[in-house]
């Protein structure tokens, strides 16, 4: 009997075509509903699960990272200190700007809104630093929004589907966010690496910027509004003979914490 | 009852990656559960049984991790059949069980690169908006090796233990 009247050429046939099927259906968005499903099936054995092994992880994590608390905690301290003393002279400037504002009538308003999304998976073998969300295009997200969390930029979002999208982590080596030092607006790019690590690169070797800077969205990419906080400037890798500036970049994120996250709608 | 324990363990795989995994951070130090319990599927039962952790579990695990469809399902059930002709077929009438090591190995290199290529190739047909880099395939290489190779014996024993459970399930039946 040929090989294409076997029932193990009918049985892989089948799974290859199938496979096939569910693959445009996906590119298509056609495949949402069952996709919202398979993500929303495991949810209460997920969640009986980390009810249990989160107050075991704290525990661990409380107890191996006693010495850098410590540590964290003076300089927490000393940095508070500096803080509230910037803080009144940023008070007095507050003032000022209101009643400048107020003299030129400017209306104060929001530049973006935030869609409030929750994480409905994360890929844990950082195969492609993905995350998935709970919006869609039903609640307006788009391809390339950007994904807050407490005020930094964490993502991008690449695939929109009704009911879920989506969305690439910065620290995702393939990634890169235009980006700006706060301080001066020195310009440069915001790239991911491997290790969960940020670089910012292509800085001009002119520009001033050193450990403890701010570095935020530059705002040239129209989907991500500029001045979203991305991370602190650490480290400096390059030398004083390479042609630009690159640093690397600390943020405070944990992204396989994540449980809620804030779209970006310019 | 087969297909329902099957479905457990399927169910388990994916739990297991999005809380255990996810939350204590292993890194690239996640093992492949579903390549193992395929292989040792392949293994321990001499039938296309493991096709169904190629085709669902593949599936749920790729929608979880933001791939497109045929990522891990397709390179499961490669990897697998490639298993099933070699080690139930062609070449080894008496299966010593450290084979079932060499097949995890390659079977963890393999998954790697077809996921590289695969997602590769569909990024440039556009048909998918994922795409994973051929540095993934190096840097996790060996920290899940390392870890498959630890969970190689538990897997397989958990699949024997299932196996020889079915079997008496099969003859009690039989005698009633």
């Amino acid at each position: 009997m040929r090989f294409i009247y076997t029932k193990t050429f009918l049985i892989f046939s089948a799974i290859l075509v199938a496979i096939l099927i569910a693959l445009i259906m996906q590119s298509r968005g056609w495949f949402a509903p069952l996709e919202y499903a398979l993500l929303q099936l495991p949810r209460p054995a997920i969640t009986a699960v980390n009810a249990v092994i989160i107050p075991i992880n704290t525990v661990i994590t409380t107890i191996t990272g006693l010495p850098a608390l410590v540590a964290e905690n003076n300089s927490l301290t000393t940095e508070n200190s500096e803080l509230k003393r910037q803080q009144v002279a940023l008070e007095q400037l507050r003032i000022e700007n209101e009643l400048l504002k107020a003299e030129l009538d400017f209306v104060s308003r929001f530049p973006y809104s935030l869609q409030p999304c929750t994480v409905l998976s994360l890929d844990p073998q950082n195969t492609t630093d993905a995350i998935i969300l709970n919006c869609g295009e039903s609640t307006g997200i788009k391809v390339g929004q950007g994904v807050v969390s407490e005020g930094y930029l964490i993502a991008k979002v690449v695939h929109v589907g009704n009911f879920n999208s989506t969305a690439i982590l910065i620290t995702n080596n393939q990634s890169s966010v235009d980006a700006k030092v706060a301080k001066n607006d020195s310009e440069g790019v915001v790239k991911g690496s491997f290790g969960s690590g940020l670089i910012f690169d292509l800085v001009s070797q002119s520009a001033e910027v050193e450990a403890g800077d701010l570095i935020v969205t530059a705002g040239i990419n129209p989907q991500i509004p500029r001045n979203l906080l991305i991370g602190q400037a650490d480290q400096t890798l390059s030398g004083d003979n390479d042609l630009f500036k690159r640093l690397t970049l600390l943020s405070p994120i944990k992204a396989h914490r994540l449980d809620y996250v804030f779209v970006v709608k310019p | 009852m087969k297909w329902l324990i099957y479905i457990s363990f399927i169910l388990t795989v994916v739990v297991a990656n999005q809380t255990i995994f996810r939350l204590f951070e292993f890194s690239y130090f996640v093992p492949d559960l579903l390549l193992l319990l395929s292989l040792a599927v392949v293994w321990s039962f001499n039938n296309y049984d493991y096709l169904i952790f190629g085709l669902l579990g593949g599936v749920w695990l790729e929608i979880f991790a933001g791939l497109p469809i045929g990522s891990i399902s397709l390179g499961v059930i490669l990897i697998s059949s490639l298993a099933y002709m070699i080690l139930n077929r062609w070449v080894f009438s008496e299966k010593p069980w450290q084979y079932f090591l060499g097949a995890v190995a390659l079977g963890t290199l393999l998954i790697r690169v077809w996921i590289w290529l695969y997602t590769t190739f569909l990024a440039n047909i556009e048909l998918g908006s994922v795409a994973v880099g051929s540095s993934y395939v190096w840097q996790s290489l060996l920290p899940a090796l390392s870890v498959n190779l630890l969970l190689i014996y538990p897997v397989f024993a958990l699949i024997e233990f299932f196996a020889k459970y079915l079997q008496n399930f099969a003859k009690n039946k039989l005698q009633l």
